[in-house]
C-alpha cells in the first residue's frame, strides 16, 4: 500500500514535470538540427551537434546591443526604484508630518492600477516629453514603486524602536540613521525587492514594444519578438537557437540564484 | 514670541525634510500611474484619433465601445481565459504541492525544474510554444500522430483551439509559481493536526477534506486573485502566439486596449476600455485587500 502510493506520487511527478521541461529540451535539440533533420520525428529529438545556427542566428541581428540595452535598463530602474522606495519607506515609518497616512494610501492606490490600463496616457506623456525611442521612457516610469515602498515599509516597522532612540541620543540624524542603521537591518528586503523589480524590468515587453522603434534603443525581449516575425516559418532552427540564447543567461542566473529568486517571487506574489 | 517663531521654523525645517524624502518616488509615481489614470478618465471622453485634434464626446467613446461585438468577446475570451488557467492551474499545484511537501527523495531536483519556464522571458518560451503549435510538423501535432490521430491542426490559426492553445501555455508557464505559492502556504498548517487525525482513524481523503483543504484556504484565495490579475494583464503569449486572432478569438481585454491604440490608432476608445479594465482589475485588487485583512479558516 505504502509503495503503491509511492510509486503514484513519482508517476504524477514524473509526468508533469517531465512535460513542463519537454518544450525546453526540446527548443535547444532543434536548434542544434539542420533544416531538414528538425522535421524529422522522433529523430528530430536528439540533438545533431550542429551549430550553424546559432551562428546564423547571432549574424541576424545586433543581439550584444539588445543585451546590452536589457541590462542598462534593468540595472538603473533597479537601482533607482530601490534608492527612492527606501527613502519614501523611510518618511512613511519614522518621521511624523501631517498627511502622512493619506499621502501613503495614495501610494497603496497605485499597486491597484494595472499598467495596461494606462499605456495609451502614459504613451502620451512620453511622447509629450520628447522620450520617444529613449532609456529614459523605459527607466523613468518605474523609478519608484507603490509595491516596493509597502514592503520595504514593513520591514522598517519590525524594526525594534530601541535602536532608533539610541541613534538619536548619539546625536545621528536621520539621514545617518537611514544609511547606518536602517538599510543595513533591512538588507533582506532589499535583496527581496530588487530581484522582484528586475524580473519585472528585464521581462518587460508591452511597454517598450510601443516607446521604442530602433534596434539601438530595444531590449532583447522586443529583440527577439522582432527576430521571431521576421524570421516566422522560414527556418525554426535558427528562431530556436535565438530563442535559445536569450533563455540561456536567465537560466544561468535561475541555477546561480535559485534560493534567492523563488523566495523573491514567493514573498511578494510576482506575477509576469 | 520667539519660543513660537522657532516650532514655525523647526516646521518648516521638518516639512523641508519631509519633502526631500518623499518627493523623488511622489514625483515618479505621480506623473507615470496617477496622472495617466485622471487623463485616461478625463479623455476617454472625447473622441481622438492619431494625428487629430480631441473633440467633446461625452460618453460616446463608452458608448461605441459597449456596443462593439469585440468588446464583449474580448471580455468573455479574458472571463474564459482566467477560469481555464485558474481551475485547472490551481488543481494542479495543489496536488503538486501536497506531494512536493512531503520528505520525498528529489524533491529539491523535481521543485527547480517545474519552475523553469517562469522564470524564462515569456517572448522567448511563447517562441517555443509557437514552434510546438505548428501544423504537422509541431512538436504537438507530432506526438498526436504516433497515437494515430490526424494530427495537421493548425493550433493557433483555429478559432476553436487558439484560446485553449494559449490556456495550455499559461498553465505550462505559471504551473511553477502557483506550486511555490502553495508550498509556502502549507508551511503554515500545522503537522500535529494531520498526525492526530492520523490517529483517529482519518483516511487521507478526509485528511485532506477537514484539515488541509480548510487551513490552505486562505493560500488558494490569494493565489486564485493574484493568478486572475495575471491573466487580466497577460500580453506578451497572445502577441507572440496569435495576435489576438484569429477574428478576435484571442483577444482580451488587455490586447484590446493595445491593437485599438497602437494598430487602429482609435485613441479614444482604447482609453475608454483601458478605463474599463482598470475598474475590474481594481476590483478584483480591492477584493484581495479585504479578505487578506480577515482569515478566512474559520468557516466551512
Amino acid at each position: 500500500m505504502r509503495t503503491l502510493s509511492q510509486t503514484v506520487k513519482y508517476g504524477i511527478l514524473i509526468i508533469v514535470v517531465g512535460l513542463t521541461i519537454f518544450p525546453i529540451w526540446w527548443i535547444f535539440s532543434t536548434s542544434l538540427e539542420t533544416l531538414q533533420s528538425a522535421f524529422q520525428f522522433p529523430a528530430g529529438l536528439i540533438p545533431h551537434g550542429d551549430w550553424q545556427n546559432y551562428l546564423a542566428a547571432w549574424k541576424l541581428a545586433p543581439w550584444l546591443r539588445f543585451f546590452g540595452n536589457s541590462m542598462l535598463i534593468s540595472i538603473t530602474t533597479v537601482l533607482l526604484a530601490l534608492f527612492t522606495s527606501t527613502l519614501a519607506a523611510f518618511a512613511f515609518t519614522f518621521l511624523a508630518w501631517r498627511g502622512r497616512e493619506w499621502v501613503f494610501a495614495g501610494v497603496l492606490g497605485t499597486m491597484m492600477v494595472p499598467f495596461e490600463a494606462i499605456l495609451v496616457p502614459d504613451y502620451l506623456i512620453i511622447r509629450q516629453f520628447g522620450w520617444i525611442n529613449t532609456y529614459t521612457a523605459q527607466i523613468i516610469p518605474f523609478a519608484a514603486s507603490g509595491f516596493a515602498i509597502f514592503f520595504l515599509r514593513q520591514f522598517m516597522r519590525s524594526l525594534p524602536v530601541e535602536i532608533r532612540d539610541a541613534a538619536h541620543i548619539d546625536g545621528a540624524s536621520d539621514w545617518g540613521y537611514l544609511w547606518h542603521i536602517v538599510v543595513p537591518n533591512i538588507r533582506a528586503a532589499l535583496a527581496t525587492v530588487g530581484i522582484y523589480l528586475f524580473l519585472l524590468s528585464w521581462n518587460a515587453f508591452l511597454w517598450p514594444l510601443v516607446v521604442t522603434t530602433t534596434a539601438n534603443r530595444q531590449p532583447i525581449q522586443v529583440g527577439l519578438a522582432n527576430f521571431v516575425q521576421t524570421a516566422n516559418g522560414t527556418d525554426w532552427t535558427v528562431v530556436a537557437a535565438a530563442a535559445g540564447f536569450v533563455t540561456l543567461p536567465v537560466l544561468v542566473l535561475y541555477f546561480v540564484a535559485q534560493k534567492q529568486i523563488t523566495d523573491a517571487i514567493a514573498r511578494t506574489g510576482l506575477k509576469g | 514670541m520667539t519660543l513660537i517663531k522657532d516650532r514655525h521654523t523647526l516646521q518648516t525645517l521638518n516639512g523641508v525634510k519631509v519633502a526631500l524624502f518623499i518627493i523623488p518616488a511622489l514625483i515618479v509615481l505621480g506623473i507615470f500611474w496617477v496622472l495617466p489614470l485622471i487623463m485616461g478618465l478625463i479623455f476617454s471622453l472625447f473622441h481622438w484619433n492619431f494625428g487629430q485634434n480631441p473633440v467633446w464626446a461625452g460618453w460616446h467613446e463608452y458608448q461605441l465601445v459597449i456596443s462593439s461585438s469585440l468588446f464583449w468577446q474580448s471580455l468573455l475570451n479574458t472571463i474564459l481565459f482566467a477560469l481555464g488557467v485558474v481551475g485547472v492551474g490551481t488543481a494542479l499545484a495543489i496536488v503538486l504541492a501536497l506531494i512536493l511537501y512531503q520528505e520525498i527523495a528529489g524533491k529539491g531536483l523535481f521543485r527547480t525544474l517545474l519552475f523553469i519556464p517562469y522564470v524564462m522571458p515569456l517572448v522567448a518560451s511563447s517562441t517555443i510554444w509557437l514552434w510546438i503549435y505548428q501544423p504537422g510538423v509541431g512538436l504537438l501535432d507530432r506526438m498526436l500522430q504516433l497515437v494515430g490521430l490526424p494530427g495537421s491542426t493548425s493550433w493557433v490559426q483555429n478559432t476553436t483551439w487558439a484560446l485553449p492553445a494559449i490556456i495550455l501555455f499559461t498553465i505550462w508557464y505559471s504551473l511553477g509559481f502557483t506550486t511555490l505559492l502553495f508550498l509556502a502556504g502549507l508551511t503554515t498548517v500545522s503537522p500535529e493536526l494531520g498526525e492526530a487525525a492520523l490517529i483517529d482513524g482519518a483516511s487521507p481523503w478526509m485528511r485532506f477534506r477537514r484539515i488541509t483543504w480548510p487551513l490552505l484556504s486562505p493560500t488558494t484565495l490569494f493565489v486564485i486573485i493574484v493568478n486572475t490579475i495575471g491573466v487580466f494583464q497577460s500580453f506578451t503569449q497572445i502577441f507572440e502566439l496569435t495576435r489576438g486572432g484569429p477574428l478576435g478569438a484571442t483577444t482580451t481585454l488587455t490586447y484590446l486596449v493595445y491593437e485599438d491604440a497602437f494598430q487602429y490608432f482609435h485613441f479614444g476608445t482604447s482609453l475608454a476600455t483601458g478605463v474599463l479594465l482598470f475598474i475590474v482589475v481594481a476590483g478584483i485588487t480591492a477584493l484581495q485587500f479585504l479578505v487578506s485583512r480577515r482569515a478566512i479558516n474559520y468557516g466551512d
